[in-house]
């Protein structure tokens, strides 16, 4: 039998003499099979990986029904996507992308330490598709490498301890968070820095150098650590490690290549106070986001690019301005205004798509198919997005004290009597949810200074600091911005409106606005103060990302305080910013 | 307000202001022509307390001269230019809460406090009050409330010019802030981010500038009279510049507690809604203090 054919064991072996020429040589390039997709190529000699080699017409197809099958060297394994070459001694495994008739190199996984005595098998994954390859040494499995039929990869981690990524050149990694903000990691952020320690937060983002291509690592929750090294010496530095010690649990990987899959528009001056239109174009229908720095409010924060150029009143950012990404078509608009500045650049990118035909894999996608759509769902809290159900007819104390301030300067207040008396009480009822809101995250405020006092040690006195400040102002603010009015009296002010409506008289309407006035400041100053606090929160869990980045204990207080910060940050009101913008709006779809 | 008809009985100029307007014409007090002697380190005249509707409404002469308007660091602060102002009163102070309550009958500012600057008030807002205070004191007002044009003829209060504000603010300097370049400074002559702890504070606790203003940096933004447009410098006339034609938002000068260092700068310009059809409460760092046109040398 020669070594360079795919064989079966036991029983198949007798079969697999039947892959050999007549001659006894080998066919052309070797032997390769197939299955939902994903291919294994066994090549007959030491073949470079070449797009060329891939497409020959001479290699040998063996069907898929015979596996399991021992390899004797090392084989290719890909979809119409990737490839993955796993390099001699079994240690290594080379990811490419593949794209028509191209193949780049995107990273290599260190997966096991290399050595002599190793034996490959070619598995099937079962009911996840596609095949996979086991790797051991002494008959003890280090890692078993699966491709799935999307391009996923699975790195089912055997005795090896440590996976690691190495080349992959990120020029940004994002830690994806629907609540509250994705944590953004740039290499510039941390000069002088070797490597990141990373909450393990089950999906982390790559944006590879060059704009065209992506990379999502997921794995089950449980104990990992993750880090990320930065390269020495490069110019602009990159992340080009990622370390994951997998705790047991596979590590799931997928890099996707398209040109324009991610952009970072440098933030001009001359774009700020008026339209601006950018070359990038999305290559894709997707929710592409457009994350950027805001300086009046010192958060990075992650816009869905509208459909529409539109205006918005206090939410994300205070009092009126125009939402500042949109697609008008085909073309991509930014507006900035100088009241709320951006720095740095504008980064483009994708987590979700509306549809999964639209596009290749996004993040979520990659997050869903590793560990199935309903622990996906869980960590990525889409029902956590959803708006705090306020008043059945969604309107704020303005618009509901505008309207029968109408009523009142018609002199038609008796007629609309039964309309006001409702309005009155969920004015009322508005003003003391946004109040129990304020009130939520005083409490937050607090558990956040007694967790930094009782886990903080880990952190660097600075970086405790930091974070306490921030938890303190969050408690401070709820206690003290709170008008000083009790609910009691917003109460008995509204029934004093109501009172009015009982009878028409010239004077009702002068009195009916200076009610309605001193029930507007009251809960326009909660409103603000609930979007600041939320402002806070997530200022919060973007500094403890940026802080505690110096070892796997630091990570997962990091870990603790982001997940804290998404619970209270879950169910917003209509001021605190929230992943989608406005119920009717449908970010970036078609 | 409590007492609105004794309030509309106040002369159209006060004795002192008169005083002041005789001895300009007569040339006892010689008229300031160069900023740099507008910056001395006493108000050059002022409508005092005592002739004030209420503490805090005092004015200062700001005599006219020419300046170099904006900065390199900002794309809207550009180019620096020279510009000729007219004299013009200014109020000492950012309006109080106190007075704008005499004047308005409410308070809509979120943190109260009848010494600090009033805040939550829109443009829209900050122009009805300048008519409603030119009233109370019988002077005629500036602006048309229909329209919201301002009328620089008549003598009643209106928003200053942003020129008029920077050559305030600056008090004879060329620097970032009246006392110089250091932001380091800025503790010692403002409230903002750095030391306000979010709120507003009384005004005038911080020194005032070389003109006498107090809290031209930091405390409450201040409303201007002008629309703002990014690349307005670049064609504002040389003379008493009141802005362009039209706009969608107008500016605010000075930085508020909630502001950087940077944006307490005299040159930093910011912009708004005016608030015209917006219902809601504004944000509770903008303010504004008034000026009035002084008679003409």
């Amino acid at each position: 039998m020669s070594a360079r054919t795919i064989t079966t064991l036991t029983a198949a072996a007798v079969s697999a003499t039947l892959l050999l020429h007549p001659s006894g040589r080998a066919f052309g390039q070797g032997q390769k099979i197939s299955r939902q997709g994903v291919t294994a190529w066994v090549p007959a000699a030491k073949t470079p990986v070449a797009p060329e080699a891939l497409n020959a017409a001479e290699w040998e197809a063996v069907a898929a029904d015979r596996l399991p099958l021992v390899l004797q060297r090392e084989a290719w394994l890909g979809t119409e996507t990737m490839l993955c070459a796993l390099e001699p001694g079994g240690a290594k495994v080379a990811v490419f992308t593949r794209r028509a008739e191209r193949l780049v190199l995107r990273a290599s996984i260190h997966a096991g330490p290399a050595g002599t005595g190793v034996q490959y098998r070619l598995v099937d994954n079962g009911s996840r598709g596609g095949l996979g390859v086991e790797v051991s040494r002494d008959g003890v499995v280090q890692y078993t490498l699966r491709a799935l039929p999307s391009g996923l990869i699975e790195l089912m981690p055997g005795k090896s301890g440590l996976l690691e990524f190495s080349g992959c050149r990120l020029s940004y990694a994002l830690v994806p968070s629907l609540i509250g903000t994705d944590l953004l990691y740039a290499p510039a952020a941390f000069p002088g820095k070797q490597r990141l320690c990373l909450p393990p937060m089950n999906l982390l983002v790559g944006l590879v150098e060059g704009g065209d291509c992506t990379m999502a690592a997921a794995w089950p929750p449980g104990d990992q650590t993750v880090q990320l090294g930065l390269a020495d010496q490069e110019s602009p530095r990159s992340f080009d490690r990622l370390a994951v010690a997998p705790a047991g649990r596979s590590v799931y990987l997928q890099f996707v290549e398209q040109p324009g899959i991610w952009h970072a528009e440098p933030l001009k001056p001359a774009y700020l106070e008026k339209d601006a239109v950018i070359a990038w174009k999305r290559p894709f229908e997707a929710k592409w986001i457009g994350y950027f720095f805001v300086e009046s409010e010192d958060i990075g924060y992650p816009y869905y690019f509208l459909n529409e150029k539109r205006k918005l009143w206090g939410r994300y950012m205070r009092s009126w301005y125009e939402y500042p990404v949109w697609f008008d078509g085909a073309r991509t608009c930014l507006h900035f205004e100088k009241k709320s500045p951006p720095r740095g650049d504008l980064l483009i990118y994708c987590l979700e798509k509306h549809r999964r035909d639209a596009g290749p894999a996004s993040p979520v996608e990659v997050l869903e198919e590793a560990l199935g759509k309903e622990e996906a769902a869980g960590l990525l809290d889409f029902a956590g997005i959803e708006e705090r159900p306020l008043l059945a007819h969604r309107e704020a104390v303005c618009a509901m004290t505008n309207k029968m301030q109408e009523f009142f300067n018609a002199g038609i207040e008796v007629k609309q009597k039964a309309f006001i008396a409702q309005r009155c009480g969920d004015v009322a009822d508005f003003i003391a949810m946004i109040r129990r809101r304020v009130e939520e995250y005083g409490q937050f405020g607090r558990e956040m200074q007694q967790l930094l006092h009782d886990r903080g040690q880990v952190l660097s006195e600075d970086a405790r600091g930091d974070l306490e400040s921030i938890a303190g102002e969050i408690e401070q603010a709820a206690r003290e911005d709170l008008p000083k009015v009790s609910l009691e009296e917003v109460r008995g002010w509204t029934n004093q409106m109501k009172q009015l409506a009982r009878e028409v008289r010239p004077s009702n309407s002068q009195q009916y606005e200076k009610l309605a006035q001193q029930c507007r400041s009251v809960a326009g100053s909660q409103d603000e103060l609930a979007r600041e606090l939320s402002i806070r929160a997530i200022r919060l869990m973007e500094t403890a990302a940026a802080v505690g980045v110096d070892s796997p204990e630091q990570a997962r207080l990091v870990a603790r305080i982001v997940a804290d910060c998404r619970r209270i940050l879950r169910h917003p009101t209509w001021w605190e910013p929230r992943r989608y913008c406005e119920p009717k709006s449908n970010p970036g779809a078609p | 307000m409590n007492d609105p008809v004794r309030i509309l009985k106040l002369p159209t100029f006060s004795l002192p202001a008169t005083a002041v307007l005789i001895a300009l014409l007569a040339g006892c007090l010689k008229p300031v022509e160069k900023h740099e002697k507008a910056a001395s380190t006493e108000p050059v005249s002022s409508l005092p307390a005592k002739d004030a509707i209420s503490p805090g409404a005092e004015m200062v002469l700001v005599s006219g001269g020419e300046f170099l308007m904006g900065s390199s660091s900002a794309v809207d602060a550009g180019p620096v230019h020279k510009v000729m102002l007219s004299d013009f009163y200014m109020d000492c102070r950012e309006v109080t809460q106190e007075l704008y309550e005499k004047i308005m009958g409410r308070n809509p500012s979120r943190r109260k406090g009848q010494s600090n600057p009033v805040e939550r008030v829109r443009w829209s807002d900050a122009i009805k009050f300048c008519n409603a205070r030119s009233e109370a004191e019988g002077l005629q007002p500036c602006y048309d409330l229909a329209t919201r044009e301002c009328n620089f003829e008549p003598d009643g209060y209106r928003l200053p010019t942003e020129a008029e504000w920077e050559y305030a603010c600056r008090g004879g300097s060329k620097g970032d802030y009246y006392f110089g370049d250091d932001p380091a400074k800025l503790e010692s002559h403002a409230w903002f981010k750095a030391n306000s702890r979010r709120r507003t504070h009384p005004a005038a606790e911080k020194p005032a500038n070389p003109l006498g203003l107090y809290d031209m940096a930091g405390n409450v933004w201040e409303w201007c009279n002008d629309w703002y447009r990014v690349d307005y410098y670049a064609q504002s006339p040389a003379t008493d510049p009141r802005g362009p034609r039209e706009g969608e938002k107008k500016s605010l000068r000075g930085g508020a507690f909630s502001s950087s260092a940077e944006s307490c700068s005299s040159w930093t310009r910011y912009c708004d809604e005016p608030g015209f059809t917006d219902a809601c409460v504004a944000s509770d760092d903008y303010g504004f203090r008034c000026v009035r046109r002084a008679p003409r040398r």
